[in-house]
């Protein structure tokens, strides 16, 4: 389940921006490395919302995982799924 | 351009949205000579708010607790303008995200058909409330989907 969701947001993060999903390591930056800005990463996580049914967006103030690399955005996402069982 | 200019805004069977406008000697650098370059960045934020304006109630989208903030905006010039001609800007778009879109502009003469320049915008809208980045309004999306240029 864990493996599938970083694989799917590794999808939607190469297919959205142009990425070579070999680039998109766990412990890349979104910003430095990927090249992704803020838009860019608030399209992602709506996108994240929608493939994955789950609420972030009403959150967004109090995330307390910084969204720097991949691996947080899996971790984020893993724990929001989880609320949502 | 004022609205007074304003020809007509049609959607074209091929995707596009088209505009077309009379070149005044405001238009121009000085003396009606060439169309002085930074209108052709004006001319997008006008055209984009009249097609939004045409073809959904921005009025009202707009009197929502939101702003659209222009992310990104560019133009390449191939060919000048001049006093007296008609300029035909094509509109479409790509990339449209949930909370982002980028608008293309392409420069016609429409006497001569020559393509002039062509622009690009990113778009996207804020909650003027929180300053949070939001989704784009729905009817928006739906009519920056309408011309998605897909596969480029």
């Amino acid at each position: 389940m864990e493996k599938n969701v970083y694989k799917e947001i590794v999808q939607i993060l190469a297919k959205t921006f142009k990425l070579d999903p070999n680039l998109i390591k766990p412990q890349a930056l979104l910003k430095d490395d990927l090249g992704l800005d803020s838009v860019d990463i608030m399209d992602a996580i709506c996108l994240f919302e929608e493939q994955f049914k789950i609420k972030i967006l009403q959150d967004l103030n109090s995330i307390k995982i910084p969204l720097e690399t991949v691996d947080d955005l899996n971790k984020f996402i893993q724990e929001k799924s989880s609320e949502k069982v | 351009m004022d609205i007074s200019q304003l020809k007509e805004i049609v959607t074209s069977k091929e995707g596009k949205h088209c505009v077309k406008f009379d070149i005044t000697l405001g238009d121009t650098n000085a003396m009606g000579g060439v169309v002085y370059f930074s209108n052709f960045v004006r001319w997008q934020g006008v055209v984009r708010e009249l097609i939004m304006k045409q073809k959904c109630d921005f009025r009202k989208i707009m009197s929502q607790p939101l702003q659209m903030i222009t992310h990104s905006c560019s133009v390449r010039f191939s060919d000048h303008l001049y006093f007296g001609d008609v300029v035909r800007i094509e509109v479409q778009t790509k990339q449209v995200l949930p909370t982002s879109f980028i608008m293309l502009f392409n420069y016609f003469n429409d006497g001569t058909n020559a393509l002039v320049a062509i622009g690009e915008q990113k778009i996207t809208f804020s909650d003027s409330k929180t300053g949070q980045l939001c989704r784009i309004p729905e009817e928006i999306y739906k009519l920056a989907k309408e011309v998605e240029i897909r596969n480029e």
